[in-house]
Formats: structure tokens, sequence, C-alpha cells
């Protein structure tokens, strides 16, 4: 198992954003995490690369316990993430973005420029390399999202919402990309509100609905399965919300 | 704001920089070419700044701090041990790495307004330290540094030598940072300075960026301060450790262009002249140079917000293709 997540729960005051959630994850797989808005996807993610201390639970990463470690050990240690926000260094050039992940595991600055320049052919954002990231349009600062994240050569992706707001071509051009991506031997954890791109990428999904896993199957499964349709629906209000 | 670490075609910068020691040649006296020497101060000593507050974006309002540390180490050791302060001047940079090591390591983690404010308080308390231990430091008095030229003593009569010393402290500070801009260490200080969450889930430990790049930025600056003692031979807590000084940093790498290598030197090569010379020429109203000083920082943070070295770069390099397209390259 690459990555362990054992009974992890995140409460923000009274709230409890992500709650006593558990599964685990093959290496070289793409695993899908759905859910509605406000359902704790991206706080897992926080937990899982240590932006967010976790209130309880365990998270192993190739064996080793990273829950408590800090955001830059874990990224070290090989999981990189993109923003669902996307957060580039905005007076950096593109490459220069991709590079600062890129000196993650080199001291070199011809090592780490051509790892940033392979980052960003990957993402087919090498032609915009010299531009000012501050200057890139939507669909590009989500390609540089995931350009930098792969710069620091991770072994565990988490992509946040990369196709949020993207027209349907941009849409197909992420999903091959995502593809590419994940045939180098990278293991992908997605979080997609589109739902026919997050079903055919992901061999498992997880759903979550007020920061509890509801649901986890294949992605048959979980578009059949009843919970899952009520989360989504609604069922009669209140019913589920502080059980 | 610039486009940072785009400095990638300094040549221009680089030629004005080396350049610029032929013109304290042919000054006719030696009041300009104290303008001169003192320029070339600055521009090192803002350079330095630059290196953590400019890459980092976090204003540092105390760097008169380590001014003071490098001028009173050195001057100390001299007058009382009669050791020289080309060792004097390791000494200080060893006494304000240690101080901006307890420092940096207690304030570089506040944000915004308090770490301003912290390095403020810092430089005030030394300040004040510095007057009342009167029987370390002669307090208010101030310490004067006996006239006994030559090379080891780092004191000369004529200002050429103060001159050549000042060139090469503000290259080897350029050098540094040149350096330091295609580096893991520049790549690691600007993205946190840009977005310090984002910088970390990329590998970046922030707070051992900013804290190496911190002391950094304190030693060399406290190299200027000993350069600055051996050169007005007169030292008084008030002065050296003003705000005012601390707030020339900020001036200085504002008007070239903070965050850029180079941008800091332009800013005194346009700034301490300026401010000289108007102190020269509008002393019959007292305070007059102040306010025409001011109005000059005020068109300048108006018009040209990112700095001038950005402008300049732009003019230079329509010159380079109007020469280009001349020879029919
Ligand atoms: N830093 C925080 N402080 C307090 N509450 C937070 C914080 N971050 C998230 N929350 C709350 O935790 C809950 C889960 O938020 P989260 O962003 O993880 O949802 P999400 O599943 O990613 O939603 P979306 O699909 O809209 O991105 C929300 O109620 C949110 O308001
Ligand atoms: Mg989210």
């Amino acid at each position: 198992m690459l990555l362990k997540i054992d009974s992890v729960t995140k409460k923000f005051g009274g709230l409890s954003a992500v709650s006593d959630v558990s599964f685990e994850l093959e290496e070289g797989k793409i695993l899908g995490l759905i859910g509605p808005n406000g359902a704790g996807k991206t706080t897992l993610f926080n937990c899982i690369n240590g932006t967010l201390p976790i209130t309880e639970g365990t998270i192993t990463f190739n064996g080793e316990q990273i829950s408590g470690k800090k955001s830059y050990q874990i990224a070290r240690l090989g999981i990189a993430r993109s923003y669902q926000v996307t957060q580039p260094f905005g007076n950096m050039t593109t490459l220069q973005n991709a590079m600062v992940g890129a000196f993650c595991k080199t001291k070199s600055y011809n090592e780490a420029e051509s790892i940033g320049l392979n980052a960003l052919k990957t993402v087919q954002l090498d032609h915009k390399a010299e531009i000012v990231a501050k200057h890139l349009n939507l669909g590009e600062r989500k390609k540089l999202e995931i350009a930098k994240a792969l710069s620091t050569q991770p072994k565990l992706l988490l992509l946040d919402e990369v196709m949020a707001g993207l027209t349907s071509t941009e849409v197909q051009d992420m999903v091959k990309i995502i593809r590419e991506i994940n045939a180098t031997g990278i293991t992908i954890i997605i979080i997609e509100h589109i739902m026919e791109a997050i079903m055919s990428l992901s061999e498992r999904i997880i759903v979550l609905n007020f920061g509890k896993k509801i649901m986890e199957g294949t992605p048959d499964e979980v578009s059949n399965d009843q919970r899952v349709i009520e989360a989504y629906f609604g069922v009669d209000e209140g019913d589920e919300e502080y059980a | 704001m610039i486009n940072k670490l785009l400095s990638k075609n300094n040549s221009v910068l680089w030629i004005i920089a080396l350049a610029s020691i032929i013109v304290p040649f042919f000054l006719p006296n030696r009041y300009f070419q104290d303008i001169a020497v003192m320029t070339f101060l600055w521009a090192g000593l803002a350079c330095s700044w630059n290196l953590y507050s400019g890459y980092c974006n976090r204003l540092s309002i105390g760097h008169a701090a380590y001014l003071g540390i490098g001028a009173y180490s050195s001057t100390l050791l001299y007058v009382n041990f009669g050791i020289s302060p080309w060792i004097g001047m390791l000494a200080g940079g060893a006494i304000s790495a240690v101080a901006a090591l307890i420092i940096g390591g207690t304030t570089l983690r506040l944000k915004g307004t308090f770490f301003v404010l912290s390095t403020i308080a810092f430089a005030e308390i030394l300040k004040v330290m510095t007057i009342t231990s009167k029987d370390i430091t002669k307090g208010a008095l101030g310490v004067f540094i006996p006239y006994e030229p030559g090379f080891s003593n780092m004191i000369w009569a004529s200002k050429i030598p103060y001159a050549f010393l000042t060139w090469i402290y503000m290259i080897i500070v350029l050098l540094i940072c040149v350096k330091m801009e295609r580096s893991k260490l520049g790549y690691s200080l600007i993205a946190v300075g840009e977005n310090q969450e984002a910088a970390e889930n990329l590998g970046v430990n922030s707070s051992r960026t900013m804290l190496i790049a911190f002391v950094m930025s304190a030693v060399l600056t406290s190299f200027g301060g000993t350069i600055y003692a051996q050169y007005i031979m007169f030292i008084e807590p008030t002065s050296v450790m003003s705000l005012m000084n601390s707030i020339n940093f900020i001036l200085l790498a504002i008007t070239g262009g903070m965050g850029t290598a180079f941008g800091p030197m332009v800013g005194s090569f346009i700034l301490t002249p300026i401010s000289n010379l108007l102190r020269g020429y509008l002393s019959s109203v007292s305070g007059l140079h102040t306010f025409v000083l001011g109005l000059i920082l005020i068109a300048i943070l108006l018009f040209r917000p990112d700095g001038i070295l950005p402008q300049l770069k732009l003019f230079f390099n329509g010159l380079i293709k109007k020469s280009k397209a001349t020879k029919g390259v």
C-alpha cells in the first residue's frame, strides 16, 4: 500500500470537516474523490499533505507515518498537491514557478531547469515557459498547478478540481494529460465535480458527505448507489446532517 | 510588482556597476569624491538589505542595527585593543550573524506588520543599549577613531582608496545576489515572498530559507557598517543607528527596484548624489533639501511604483535592438 488513511478526523472548532475517514490506496492507481460542496474533500487533501494538522487518526505513506509532519517534509517524501484555487507565484515566470518545486530534489540550477521544463511539457505549457505567471488564463493556471506539483517528482499526486471552469475541449485535454502522468507510474487522487471525467479516469471512487465516507467502489457501483444519489440530490433536509 | 528573477540579461547593468569605479577619478575635488564613496557604500548596503527584504517581500526597518553592530565592533576592537578593522569587520559580521539568528529565529515567523515592528524595536533597543553602556561604548558621546593612515588600519588620506573599498564592497554584494538569484535559496526565498503556504507545499522549508537569507543580509550590512565607521572616523549611536538610516536602505531599494539584484544599486546611484547635492546647494534654508528629496521620492513612487530599474532595462534593450538594426544584424 502506498497510502493508508486510518480513522482520520479533522475538526474546525465544533465542525468535523473530515470525520473518521479510512481508506487505502495501491501504487499506480487513480482514485476519485467526490462529494457535494463542503463535503470535506479539499480538507482531506490538506490533511494528507500536512497543510493542516489532523485532529485524530493516522496517515501512513510508503510505510512511514506522515501525520504530524510539516507539509514541506511530506512534499520531499513524495506527495504533491494542486490547489483548487490556483496559487501561482505571480511575479515569477511559468518555468520559474515549476523550478521552485524541482529544487525539492536537486540543488543544481541546470537540473532544476530541465525538470521544470519537463513538467511544463507534460502539461503542454512549455510554450509559455517565459511568460510571467500572473498573465496566464484559467486553463493555463490549472496546468501550471499540476506542473508545479509534478516538478517535485512525486510518487502521489493530489489533484483538486483541475478541470473546474474549463471548456469541454480543455477538459478532454486534461483527462489525457492525467492519464499520461499516471502512465509514468505516479499514483493519483483526484477531486472532481465533472462526473464524466472522473468516472472515466478513476479505478475506484470514494464519496464524502458531511465529512464522512459514505461509499467506496468502482465508478459503476458508485453511480448506481442510493446513498450517493441522495447525497447529491438531497433527502429530507437535516436528516443526515448531524447524525 | 516587478518580474523578479528576470534579471537574465544583466550585462548592461554589470557594465554600469564595473565602470562606475572610474567616476571618482574624474571628480574635481574631495567634496564630490565623498559623494561617490557614499554612493558606492549605500549601493552595497541597500543591496544587502534587499537580499532578504526585497526578495522575500518582508520589510526590515531595523537594518541600522546591523550597520551599528558592524561599526561599533570593529571600532571598539581597534580603539581599545589595536585590532585591525579588517579583522574587526569579520568579528562584527560574526556578532551580527548571532544577533540575526536570535532575532530572526524569533520574529521571522511573525506576519506582516508585526515583523516590521519587531525589526524597528530591535534597532531602537540596541541604540538605547549603546547609549547607556557608557563604560564600553562611551555612550552618546560617540567614539573617535585616531587618524593613523595605513592599509592595515583601513585609513587613508585620499578619498580614492575609500572609493575603491566601497566599490569592491558593492561588487561583492552584487555578485552574491546574482549568484543567489540562480540558486535553490533564491528561488525558495522569492517563492516564500510570493506565497508561503504554496512554497511549503513544494518542499520549501520556509523558516530555514528566510533565516539563512536574513543572516546573510545582516552580515553583509555589518561589513558595510565597519567600512562606514573607518571612513567617517567617528561614530555615535544616534547617527549610525538612526531610524533615518534604516529608512534609507528601503528608499534606495524601492527607488531602484526591490527584489532585483541591481535595483538598489540603481537607487543609490540616483538618490545618494541627489540627496547630497541638495543638502549642499539648499543649505540656506534648513530642511529644504529633505523637502525636495521627499517630492522626488513621491514622484518616483507615483509614476514608477516598481522602481526605475525595469524602465532602465526597457530603455537599454531598445538601444541594443536599435544598434543591431542599424548594423543590419
Ligand atoms: N480553514 C478552515 N477553517 C474553518 N472551516 C473550514 C476550513 N476549511 C474548510 N472549512 C470548512 O470545512 C468544510 C469542508 O470544506 P472543504 O473545502 O474541504 O469542502 P470541499 O469538499 O472541498 O468543497 P468544494 O467542493 O466546494 O471544494 C466546509 O464546511 C468548510 O467551510
Ligand atoms: Mg474543495
